[in-house]
């Protein structure tokens, strides 16, 4: 949480300096791609070193990877509906910004890069209420929904920041499967993200 | 992007040789963390410089919050129907 708030305080940090007009006509997009890619250079390297995720993955039943095919393909309709209804965005804009499943840093950050700060700020918005709502309606998408919904509404953020409202909810015997979720989710996050973008 | 889908390759290639050496993980961990301040901090400096997105972040906010919402919303749904399947009563 703490992270969470020093990551917004940076952007928020960022859009009052940058209104003053201190910086006129900024625009970085050369500069941010290159950082970019040194990100995700790291992002690869965490990847690569991280021995507990994949050997998560490969002990993991069948079933389990149920939930995060649940989060992916949930998204994805979700992201398409709203493009029905309002016609501010389009549908691989909207599935971009969907598909960044709560991992807000990073999507945000890629889809910024590519498709303009407008998107960018929006999915930095979408994929941080993803966080937010999960953290304050974790008791309710129980009640109303059984114990994998806090999970799934998590997305990405399942394994770390949601994890501890998930595992008081939902109950111990959940907490591996939400670990799990949240990484298959967070190791995915990059490489869709790259592919939508491509498009 | 498929740059970035390379670069991340070669990421996991080198942190794959890299396995062994466990202390590194941690410098790894904060120079992501470093990273993504810095990103976060240039997206908002574009973000305010730029009138047009500042005076249109409240439509921007309730076009992401409904994306957010509405994604939610069909996740939880269809995790109802594979927890009832595959989960109620058989963990």
């Amino acid at each position: 949480m703490k992270i969470s708030l020093s990551i917004i305080a940076f952007f928020v940090a960022g859009i009052l300096i940058g209104s003053r007009g201190w910086i006129p006509n900024f625009s970085t997009s050369g500069l941010s791609a290159y950082v970019l890619y040194g990100l995700m250079f790291l992002v690869g390297v965490g990847m690569g070193m991280d021995k507990k995720s994949f050997s998560l993955l490969i002990k993991s039943s069948w079933k389990v990877f149920l939930v995060p095919l649940t989060v992916i393909v949930g998204s994805l309709i979700g992201s398409v509906v709203v493009v029905a209804f309002i016609s501010q965005i389009s549908y691989l804009n909207a599935i971009s910004v969907g598909a960044g499943f709560g991992y807000y840093s990073l999507s945000s950050i890629m889809i910024g890069a590519v498709r303009g700060e407008e998107l960018g700020t929006i999915a930095l918005l979408a994929n941080l209420f993803r966080e937010i709502f999960t953290l304050l309606l974790a008791p309710v998408l129980v009640w109303g929904f059984g114990k994998l919904a806090p999970i799934v509404s998590g997305g990405a953020t399942s394994m770390d920041t949601t994890l501890p409202v998930i595992t008081h909810f939902s109950g111990k015997e959940y907490a591996a499967i939400s670990i799990l979720s949240g990484t298959v989710l967070t190791l995915l996050v990059p490489i869709i993200e790259s592919l939508l973008l491509a498009l | 992007m498929l740059i970035v889908l390379g670069v991340l390759t070669a990421g996991i290639f080198i942190g794959w040789l890299l396995r062994q050496k466990s202390a590194l993980e941690k410098w790894i961990n904060y120079g992501i963390l470093g990273f993504i301040f810095l990103l976060l901090f240039v997206l908002g400096l574009e973000v305010g410089s730029n009138e047009k997105i500042v005076s249109g972040l409240g439509q921007l906010g309730w076009i992401a919050a409904l994306i957010s919402f509405s994604a939610i919303f069909f996740s939880v749904l269809l995790s109802w129907l594979i927890y009832r399947l595959f989960f109620k009563n058989k963990l």
